[in-house]
């Protein structure tokens, strides 16, 4: 059984994930900041949610297969 | 002097990186100068180096939470300078004590996690509308005590004149112009009284030029409250365009 917050969630970050293929990455940062507010321990929203940040600092290239590269650390 | 909405600095405090992203992307694009910082001691840093407008804090964090922070601000000499600085909280916690405890402690508003975006932009702009209000009423507070400090002045050599002025009325209808050397006393005293009388002018009129002076440079900083609505409103009339395409 699959609580009504967490079927929030899983939606929010679905919307998200098509916003950051889309290269919409503010929308996406948006979308994954409303479910990781819904359930704080939700990691994937906010590794997502840091990406998007660093994409709308440094757009990825043309040939960007979604796939985040590490450029640091 | 910075005036009304132009790029006011807000700086977020909060351990949480996606908390921090998000207030900088949405805060940025709202015209608002964003500064973030990650723990409380950066915080208070950031506090001393950038003198923010504004400061959102998270309550839980590790090591210095947002009640030591904030009561660290408004309670150290050291911080003296920063403690008008408003404050608006969030938390995780929705319960009567922390929020009493906190507007207790001098913070501006208390925002309850979840929370909306565009919640939170409205109370933004009223904890920084309400900020900038208490700013003109001191502004205005000064002015008024300036035109009562020339007030003050005016009274005071009115009063001083007169009695020379009297005197000298009074002088010249006893004169006998007869007797040469009472005119010859008499217009010493004409003399005497004048130049004192161009003294007291002179000096008026110093502290007329300066109490201009700086209730011209007053007048500037200080805004109609009309105009400062629409500075307001053109600041945030983005914001409903804005939160349509949000959550």
């Amino acid at each position: 059984m699959i609580s009504d917050t967490k079927r929030e969630v899983l939606r929010l970050f679905a919307e998200g994930r098509e916003q950051y293929r889309k290269r919409n990455f503010e929308a996406a940062l948006v979308k994954f900041k409303a479910a990781y507010d819904l359930d704080p321990k939700d990691e994937p929203s906010k590794i997502f949610g840091a990406r998007c940040k660093a994409y709308m600092e440094n757009p990825p290239g043309d040939g960007w297969d979604g796939v985040f590269q590490m450029t640091n650390k | 002097m910075s005036l009304g909405m132009n790029k006011k600095k807000i700086l977020i405090i909060d351990d949480e990186q996606i908390n921090l992203d998000f207030f900088d992307v949405m805060l940025t694009r709202l015209g608002f100068e964003v500064i973030m910082a990650s723990d409380g001691s950066e915080g208070l840093e950031k506090i001393k180096a950038n003198s923010p407008d504004l400061i959102i804090l998270d309550n839980i964090m590790p090591q210095l939470s947002g009640w030591e922070l904030t009561k660290m601000l408004k309670q150290e000499d050291e911080f003296l300078k920063y403690r008008d600085i408003p404050i608006i909280m969030f938390s995780a916690m929705d319960t009567v004590k922390d929020k009493i405890e906190g507007f207790e402690l001098g913070i501006d508003d208390y925002i309850i996690k979840p929370f909306n975006f565009s919640e939170v932009l409205a109370r933004i702009r009223a904890v920084l509308r309400n900020h900038e209000l208490s700013r003109q009423i001191v502004l205005r507070e000064k002015r008024l005590a300036l035109a009562d400090s020339l007030n003050k002045s005016l009274i005071y050599l009115t009063e001083h004149l007169k009695i020379p002025v009297l005197g000298l009325v009074e002088a010249s209808k006893a004169l006998d112009v007869s007797d040469s050397k009472a005119v010859e006393t008499f217009k010493e005293q004409v003399v005497v009284e004048a130049e004192q009388t161009l003294a007291a002018l002179g000096g008026l009129e110093d502290t007329v030029r300066k109490l201009q002076e700086s209730e011209g440079s007053m007048r500037k900083a200080e805004l109609s409250l009309r105009e400062l609505e629409e500075r307001f409103r053109e600041h945030f009339k983005e914001l409903h365009n804005h939160i349509g395409e949000s959550v």
